[in-house]
């Protein structure tokens, strides 16, 4: 009796120790480890109080640079996409809003309230929060705009396996926050809503969550139990920055990327029924480890061509891995993903995957791939893509400045 | 003494039950029915197809087949198709003479993956003769009949509940 009791007490300091010297650790040596690679502006101390999550990454972000934060940043344990209209369509509408939420963006990443804010005292702790804006392909085709699309940001085509609810459509604008807190999500949700009821109206958020980051540094799962984002590319190296930010003459552009945000419900009653073996099947990928069929660990190349004795494909043609990979870094996305749980309704799970993605250009990378999965990915049966929405994400901005000024101009 | 035997027995059917369902045989179910051709078989022509049938349908994904001759070339044209219970391939006209293995994997419509392969002879066997059943893959499973793993479960299931009867009598005496 008495060993349970204490277990708890005396496990959980020593968990966060360790995870403070991981951070000192990796501060001195400057290496490009996960956690470090984003701005952070306050990274810990020894003195500061931690727990597991906190210790894991900087309570605070820049909001200030050169691409905006939320991207290469580590992504949170809970996120919000909010999906804005503007009230009146014009740039200085646009403009307006973009002002607003790039202030209320900068007060609140680094733990001060927003102007106004009746409840400051929930703005005190970031939790490594970060708010990132978008704009969609709508706020483009505002009088005055066109000329400023990148051309790298086109249009989604439509996907055989489009399955389209109403109300998650592309927007005139992103907000995505992320946080470690969802206390702090919530409250920056507010702030913003409030701040933006004038000019704006909200016409969805989407929030999502993550599995807490696994001490080996192992991919986090989603709802199906896979590991998802094996193959995203490292913060830091020039692989990742090929794949994610655009290269372009113009200031306002270049450093940005596209987000696509889609919303896959998952259809868990059905996945279940599956055994192990019949889904690493769909996969391609062994479940508990997440190695490529033929592989030993998360990380070994997909054996794409291997067949086995009998001569049978070891990852079936129609394998979600074989379908989803790439080869080369402008040919690849960087996933985000978050997993979302609203319950139940009308006795089925509302569970599944808020899909997001980012790239220099959909057109090498999303696209063709999410063409051939919608053509003939095993895994199609068992999820159905609700919702689809895509954005310019702007670099990001020197102090003073607002997202999305060099597009106004 | 009538509940003390009850509750032994109880107890020991609960964990054959346990046994059971944890096991690799519980998913035993999907069993093959039947091939085309059929296993061994020895054809005077070509055949146009080659197909498996099994006794419950079948999942339209992550289905595969392939036949391979006795150098393991692919003799398969286009992707396997899945109708119901059947999985099939069309294979290369006017195959030459010699021995084929068609080999397929297949997810049952109840969610199990089936993986196996038969073989078939045009005109007259090659030379050195390729092997006649395969080897069971890791991946998939294997065709071996139920009976003898029931049987030894009964065995088991007897010889535990004479042991359970003899230690209850045993106490109680």
């Amino acid at each position: 009796m008495t060993h349970t009791s204490q277990a708890p007490t005396s496990g959980s300091p020593r968990v966060s120790r360790r995870g403070l010297l991981a951070v000192g650790g990796a501060g001195i040596l400057g290496a490009a480890g996960g956690f470090i690679v984003g701005r952070e502006s306050a990274p810990m101390t020894s003195d500061q109080p931690a727990t597991a999550a906190t210790a894991a990454a900087p309570q605070t972000y820049d909001f200030h640079g050169a691409h905006q934060a939320g991207i290469s940043t580590p992504a949170q344990q809970h996120a919000a996409y909010l999906g804005i209209n503007l009230q009146e369509r014009s740039t200085n509408a646009l403009a307006a809003v973009l002002r607003l939420v790039s202030d209320d963006a900068a007060r609140m990443m680094a733990g001060k309230p927003a102007l106004a804010d009746p409840s400051g005292m929930l703005a005190a702790t970031a939790s490594g929060l970060t708010i990132t804006v978008g704009l969609g392909h709508r706020a483009f085709e505002l009088p005055g705009m066109q000329a400023s699309r990148p051309e790298a940001f086109a249009a989604l085509p439509a996907f055989a396996t489009d399955a389209f609810e109403p109300g998650w459509g592309d927007t005139d604008l992103l907000v995505h926050i992320g946080s470690q807190d969802p206390l702090v999500l919530s409250h920056a949700i507010r702030v913003i809503t409030v701040d933006l009821s004038t000019l704006a109206r909200i016409a969805w958020i989407q929030q999502g969550f993550r599995a807490l980051p696994d001490p080996s540094g192992a991919t986090g799962r989603n709802l199906m139990g896979q590991v998802d984002g094996t193959v995203n590319p490292v913060p830091g190296t020039a692989e990742f920055d090929e794949t994610v930010w655009m290269q372009h003459p113009s200031p306002a552009i270049n450093g940005g990327t596209v987000l696509i945000l889609r919303r896959i419900r998952m259809l868990l009653d059905t996945w279940d029924v599956l055994d192990t073996g019949a889904k690493e099947l769909v996969i391609g990928r062994d479940l508990s480890t997440g190695a490529p069929l033929g592989g030993t660990s998360e990380r070994d190349p997909m054996p794409l061509a291997a067949t086995n004795d009998l001569g049978l494909p070891v990852i079936p043609t129609d394998a979600h891995a074989r379908l989803a990979h790439a080869s080369t870094p402008r040919t690849r996305i960087l996933r985000r993903p978050y997993s979302y749980d609203h319950g139940m309704h009308a006795g089925t799970n509302d569970v599944g995957l808020l899909f997001v993605a980012y790239t220099q250009d959909p057109r090498d990378s999303f696209i063709p791939m999410q063409r051939r999965l919608a053509e003939s990915d095993a895994l199609n049966r068992w999820v159905s893509t609700i919702g689809s929405a895509s954005y310019f994400v702007p670099p990001g901005v020197r102090e003073g400045g607002f997202i999305g000024e060099g597009l106004l101009a | 003494m009538r509940r003390g035997f009850a509750r032994v027995l109880a107890v020991v059917l609960v964990g054959a039950l346990a046994v059971a369902a944890g096991g690799p045989s519980a998913s035993a179910h999907t069993q093959l029915v039947a091939t085309s051709p059929s296993e061994g078989a020895v054809l005077t022509t070509s055949p146009a197809s080659v197909s498996a049938t099994f006794n419950e349908s079948l999942l339209t994904t992550g289905g595969a087949m392939v036949v391979l001759d006795a150098e393991r070339r692919s003799v398969g044209t286009g992707d396997a198709r899945v109708q119901r219970a059947t999985i099939a391939l069309d294979l290369q006209p006017s195959l030459p003479d010699g021995t084929y293995r068609a080999a397929y994997r297949v997810i049952s419509a109840d969610g199990h993956p089936v993986e196996g392969s038969f073989t078939f002879i045009v005109g007259s066997p090659s030379k050195p003769e390729v092997q006649g059943t395969a080897p069971a893959n890791a991946a998939g499973e294997q065709q071996s009949p139920a009976w003898p793993a029931i049987v030894l479960l009964a065995a088991a299931l007897l010889g535990a509940v004479a042991v359970g009867w003899w230690v209850v009598r045993r106490v109680r005496e």
